[in-house]
């Protein structure tokens, strides 16, 4: 009896110095961070280490360690749409859906997911988001709750995770899906049926739902949008109306830290823009503009004025598409010097962002708009957009 | 004889039953619809005409909005009618702050798609 204890106590301690052989790794590991080098122009670009990850706009295309997920889009030859899912490493385009001997043409697919109904569970079919290996999207549970749905990896299963808040669908038959990101364990989320918004965010699963920011109550009406999660921290955009006036707009950056629980205001900006290694690359009347959120210094990359929906950040590139020049997408390096410019061949109308490889949007169709992307790995006067759809 | 006459009658009841309901399948099969979409910068505006009363009808206008700083969001809005109503109808103002690009509209007839219109930008 008395050896059988001694060698639990052995075995306990064994398992505590491996603890704290992994806990000193992993802080280790951590300490490492993103770096960045100064090039021979004393601009800090993104090394091979700390190169921008993915950089996306617009939560419509959920990026996961194997490839990357979206919706399908509506065409005449196609009124029910289904979950796709692009394999990183082949490009292929299938139905997520398991089931054997499934043909992935029948609403019984595992691909197909009832759309936003009275008295059921449908699902609207822009918003995805990949989180520790499952897929979450948006939608309206059976009693008009704005809710957060869970889907597994590999499209066998889907279940309501998270409700947000009621709405009046079955009296209105308004759908405004919330502005939406799941960060830290939290949906952070939006409500679109208010007119002075505020942020709020609420455990994964449930619970209750916490105001992260508040709008002014004596604005006219307040928008919260443009969220980007950078090192844990939360940036979005505050925009306030005054009045009908459009002079009378106030437009904010923000950042929330979660450790603290604080909103702080970055930089007084409005339009698009993206944030990487502290500095915040945003347009304007004057350009394109990098601000240095540690010297609180402004720096005009592009000395011409743009019009452009949403900025993205890759290893190499800044990306902008400039809606004043019929969409053509223009190719910067991070001194402000232009690359290439890629036609917009396709009828493109506006895109989601992307990482280093591809860039992901929707172009012009006879109904709705069709997905498109542009491999960015091939050499920059070889770039081009092209349709994206299922095999 | 009398047994003949009975099986006669069953089959013709039979018979007519049968096509009776063949034929209505028939006449809904080929009820008419039409759907349209119109969309200005501050109105969007769908239809759902349905030729056959009786069922549940759905227009849904799925658009795309924009506001000055260049961002974009979805929507849509929709109106359900049931019984002898044949028309769905719905007409929404842009939201504040907020001009709609384009949208398309979608008819539904007891909750399956049977209609789509084209994409109309405003």
């Amino acid at each position: 009896m008395r050896n059988v204890i001694i060698k639990k106590q052995i075995r306990f301690v064994k398992g505590i110095r491996f603890f704290c052989a992994l806990t000193a790794g992993l802080f280790l590991l951590s300490a490492c961070g993103k770096t960045a080098t100064e090039n021979s122009a004393g601009i800090s670009a993104p090394t091979q280490s700390g190169a921008v990850e993915s950089d996306f706009e617009y939560q419509f295309v959920a990026e996961s360690e194997n490839g990357y997920y979206f919706w399908e889009r509506i065409s005449p030859d196609r009124l029910n749409t289904r979950l796709l899912f692009m394999d990183r490493e082949s490009g292929g385009v299938v139905p997520l859906c398991n089931r054997p001997d499934c043909n992935h043409e029948g609403l019984e697919c595992n691909a197909y997911y009832p759309e936003i109904n009275f008295h059921t569970a449908g699902v609207d079919k822009k918003y995805l988001q990949y989180y520790e290996g499952e897929l979450y999207a948006v939608g309206l549970s059976e009693d008009a709750y704005v809710s957060v749905f869970r889907i597994k990896a590999d499209g066998s299963e889907w279940e309501l995770s998270t409700k947000l808040y009621r709405t009046d669908y079955a009296r209105t038959g308004h759908w405004k899906p919330p502005e939406l990101l799941i960060n830290g364990g939290y949906v952070y989320f939006v409500d679109w049926y208010q007119t002075v918004k505020r942020l709020e965010r609420i455990p994964i699963g449930g619970g209750t739902s916490e105001i992260v920011f508040e709008g002014s109550p004596d604005a006219s009406a307040v928008d919260i949008y443009r969220f980007e999660i950078n090192a844990g921290s939360l940036s979005f955009q505050v925009i306030s109306y005054q009045d009908d006036s459009p002079e009378n707009i106030v437009q904010e950056l923000y950042c929330y830290d979660p450790e603290t629980g604080q909103c702080s205001l970055t930089k007084n900006i409005g339009g698009s823009y993206s944030i990487w290694n502290d500095f915040v690359y945003y347009e304007n009347s004057e350009g394109l503009c990098r601000y240095s959120m540690q010297d609180d210094t402004v720096e005009v990359l592009v000395d011409q004025p743009m019009n452009v929906p949403n900025i993205t950040l890759t290893k190499e590139y800044i990306i902008l598409c400039d809606q004043m020049a019929d969409c053509v997408l223009n190719l910067y390096d991070y001194e402000g010097k232009k690359l290439t410019t890629v036609p917009n061949t396709l009828g493109m109308f506006w895109y989601f962002g992307g990482n280093s490889e591809i860039l992901f949007g929707e172009c012009r169709a006879e109904i709705g708009r069709k997905l498109c992307y542009l491999d960015l790995t091939r050499p920059l006067d070889e770039l081009q957009w092209e349709e994206l759809q299922a095999d | 004889m009398r047994k003949f006459k009975k099986m006669i009658f069953g089959m013709a009841l039979a018979m007519s039953i049968f096509v009776g309901s063949a034929g209505s399948c028939y006449a809904a099969a080929r009820a008419t619809s039409n759907i349209t979409i119109d969309v200005t910068k501050t109105r969007i505006v769908g239809k759902f005409e349905y030729g056959e009363a009786g069922h549940q009808i759905k227009v849904v206008v799925n658009y795309l909005e924009q506001d000055s700083k260049g961002y974009f969001r979805d929507g849509s809005a929709s109106d359900t009618q049931f019984g002898n109503v044949t028309t769905a109808y719905v007409s929404r103002p842009n939201t504040e702050g907020y001009q709609y690009i384009s949208g398309y509209a979608l008819g539904y007839v007891d909750g399956v798609k049977k209609a789509i219109s084209g994409e109309a930008y405003a």
